[in-house]
């Protein structure tokens, strides 16, 4: 599974297709967080008006962002913690592993978070000595197994119980007949010990708040808790779109997240933390210090379509909602955000080149933007960077790049747009494709393309593999019609 | 160039290049803020009885008592019924209380008691009712790990304290707010495993609430 890259989608794809483990997990998955959810926003007065409300503070914030950072910055600061601003991925990973280097330590505790798995922070603190350890349970599970999550809130939806109880025997050394109860007391156990010798505990960020520089995670197990409570140095890593305005806007944040998520009204734990202790008693970290991380997010500001991109609030609803996520699952992706919004999300970071199969990974059947909590128009956002990949813009993320299926298929489809848009021209083609259609019709349809043609053109053979098309009728309704006129249209 | 400077000179510059947001997004309001019903037409008593309904539907326990002397003897019959010996106390007002005399609490617990104890007895500043809510603001209530490491949770709360909605809890909060609010609904949970839900992952296992009318 690791060697898969978001360049060969087509071909993940259909391995995930014929994987029947996986097939088993995703239909679950589907099922399982689709009904919870339905159940959870009915609990909500007017979810439709909460979704608008969030979707505008998210442009108001998005608006102003510079302002909003330097406040949020500005109240952190004064409220004891220590702002720090990475540019890119190596940047943000070299200001984290300073901060572990400068404390002595060889080991740091983890909570959950896709920023750290987007800049492949765990990577770079091996790469220097430092053992990070997950503690969320499904992140732990695939650190175990050498592997990547494969959706944003259950990184481990992939495996089986029985998977995991076999992963557990090998590295950990329970018994392989496990149930669920007993590999959630070990992973307890185990972890556990790494808390109590901890630290430096490294954490993500769901909310900042600009007003109180405070910032806010959700979680239902305690490891982030246990993360931000225990070290007594807490480095939270925060994407710079995570902010909110106001402190009360958590409230409508708090309504939809959860919902929208996993299907619970509220999850388990939330933190709020607003800077260091104020007084020695306290218990908690000596030291805050929250990471600012870009790595490509300021570019999407650039254009309105793909300035929704950074409302999202990582809530995983498009994945379970999408038909080509419940069917491929979030390896077949090839990237660190997976599903809908990651085909929207990885082309912009990683550039188009990296990813042009990525937006083409949908029906549009609208089923993402239908349940996202903050009202992303997803399907419009892939058909924008399907136009960039075609047209490239001047400003948009393709700029720099060599993308585009080139002069080809801008030529096939003025070509295709001439003839259809003359009557005379249109049925002229008609004639010729009614006089040459034998070579490629079986059984009243025209089939995939095989053989000769396709080997002279290759996108139609692309095209057609996967599509039925019904044969050009031996006469149009306009020529009967006409025919019958001529008889007295009294044969029928 | 600093990276402050240099991120910031970015950001500035792409929403310069950007058309106008709202010109595509019309329909666009300056944040529309919900209205909340108001908390006033509802007594403290429907709102401890939805708090408690919440909070047992997520798996916390919920025991009623009418004054501290009560709440203290429901936590010392909950300590005998879970066989505690070693307990870690909050710095709570209630660990004065003389009903406390003859169980052996541990104020100030260190990181190795921490680990070690049967169970943790803390106190909530607020509640929420819509979802059976504990709200813990630091500066009330200092040991923030009392009520996380222990593998059972006991929790006082005065119903009184007992809000409504997030949105109520919030509004209260903002006027001073903590160096750390936790929130807690329900005992800690995961369904990292094959969706199927597994309690006391992480935290504790057991969530009890005494409520004092």
């Amino acid at each position: 599974m690791q060697a898969q890259t978001a360049e060969n989608f087509d071909k993940n794809a259909r391995a995930a297709i014929d994987d029947p483990v996986l097939q088993g997990a995703l239909q679950n998955l589907a099922t399982t967080f689709g009904t919870r959810r339905k159940a959870a926003i009915a609990t909500v007065p007017d979810w439709e008006a909460s979704r608008e409300s969030a979707r505008s503070i998210k442009a108001e914030v998005l608006g102003q962002l510079d302002e909003y950072l330097v406040a949020f910055a500005d109240n952190a600061e004064a409220n004891g913690a220590r702002i720090h601003w990475a540019r890119d991925a190596k940047e943000a990973c070299s200001i984290v592993i300073a901060l572990v280097k400068e404390r002595g330590v060889e080991m740091v505790v983890k909570s959950k978070s896709m920023l750290t798995e987007e800049i492949h922070l765990n990577a770079a603190l091996e790469a220097e000595g430092i053992e990070p350890v997950e503690t969320d349970l499904g992140e732990w599970i695939i650190q175990l197994a050498g592997e990547t999550p494969s959706h944003i809130v259950v990184p481990a939806i992939h495996k089986t119980k029985a998977q995991i109880a076999e992963l557990f025997a090998e590295k950990v050394g329970t018994d392989r007949e496990a149930g669920v109860d007993e590999l959630t007391a070990t992973a307890r156990r185990i972890l556990r010990q790494k808390f109590a010798e901890a630290t430096v505990g490294i954490s993500g960020v769901n909310f900042g708040i600009a007003e109180s520089g405070s910032i806010l995670i959700l979680e239902n197990e305690g490891n982030v808790r246990l993360t931000t409570s225990l070290p007594k140095t807490h480095i939270a890593v925060m994407g710079i779109e995570k902010l909110l305005p106001r402190f009360t806007d958590l409230a409508v944040f708090l309504e939809l997240l959860p919902r929208s998520g996993t299907g619970q009204r509220l999850t388990a734990y939330q933190s709020i933390i607003t800077g260091t202790k104020k007084t020695e008693s306290n218990e908690g970290p000596d030291e805050l210090h929250i990471v600012l991380v870009d790595n490509g997010r300021s570019k999407m500001l650039a254009h309105p379509v793909t300035r929704q991109s950074l409302a999202c609030i990582r809530c995983g609803a498009c994945l379970n909602a999408c038909p080509v996520y419940q069917s491929v699952g979030g390896h077949a992706y090839g990237a660190v955000y997976p599903g809908p919004i990651g085909a929207v999300i990885t082309p912009q970071l990683e550039g188009l080149a990296k990813a042009k199969q990525l937006p083409y990974a949908s029906s549009l059947c609208g089923a993402c933007r239908e349940v996202c909590p903050v009202k992303i128009d997803i399907p419009e956002l892939l058909l924008h960077l399907r136009a960039e990949i075609t047209e490239g813009t001047a400003n948009g993320v393709a700029a720099d790049e060599k993308v585009g299926r080139g002069v080809g298929e801008r030529l096939a489809f003025k070509l295709y747009g001439s003839f259809w848009k003359t009557p005379g021209r249109y049925r002229f083609l008609l004639k010729i494709a009614r006089a040459t259609q034998r070579l490629v019709v079986r059984d009243g349809k025209v089939g995939s393309v095989s053989g000769l043609l396709a080997s002279v053109a290759p996108p139609l053979g692309a095209w057609t593999a996967w599509r039925d098309a019904p044969a050009v009728a031996p006469e149009s309704f306009r020529e009967l019609w006409k025919r019958e006129l001529k008889n007295g249209g009294n044969s029928q | 160039m600093s990276a402050r400077t240099a991120m910031l000179a970015d950001i500035r510059s792409n929403l310069a290049k950007s058309a106008p947001f709202e010109a595509l997004y019309h329909h666009l309001q300056p944040s529309t803020r919900l209205q909340k019903p108001s908390v006033s037409n509802v007594s403290s008593t429907d709102l401890a009885d939805q708090f408690a309904t919440e909070l047992s539907a997520v798996g916390g326990e919920v025991y009623r008592s009418s004054n501290e002397e009560q709440a203290i003897d429901l936590i010392t019959g909950t300590l005998g019924e879970i066989g505690a010996k070693r307990v870690a106390i909050s710095d709570m007002s209630l660990r004065e209380s003389k009903a406390f005399e003859g169980i052996d609490l541990i104020q100030d617990p260190s990181r190795e008691e921490l680990f070690a104890v049967d169970a943790g007895i803390s106190t909530a500043q607020l509640a929420i009712a819509e979802t059976g809510t504990l709200v813990l603001r630091s500066s009330m209530e200092t040991h923030r790990l009392v009520s996380l490491v222990p593998p059972v949770h006991i929790c006082v709360l005065n119903t009184a304290n007992i809000k409504l909605s997030m949105s109520d809890v919030l509004e209260e909060l903002s006027s001073k707010i903590d160096p750390t609010i936790t929130f807690i609904t329900g005992p800690s949970r995961t369904s990292d495993i094959e969706l199927t839900l597994a309690i006391g992952v992480h935290g504790p296992k057991r969530l009890i609430v005494i409520l004092i009318d």
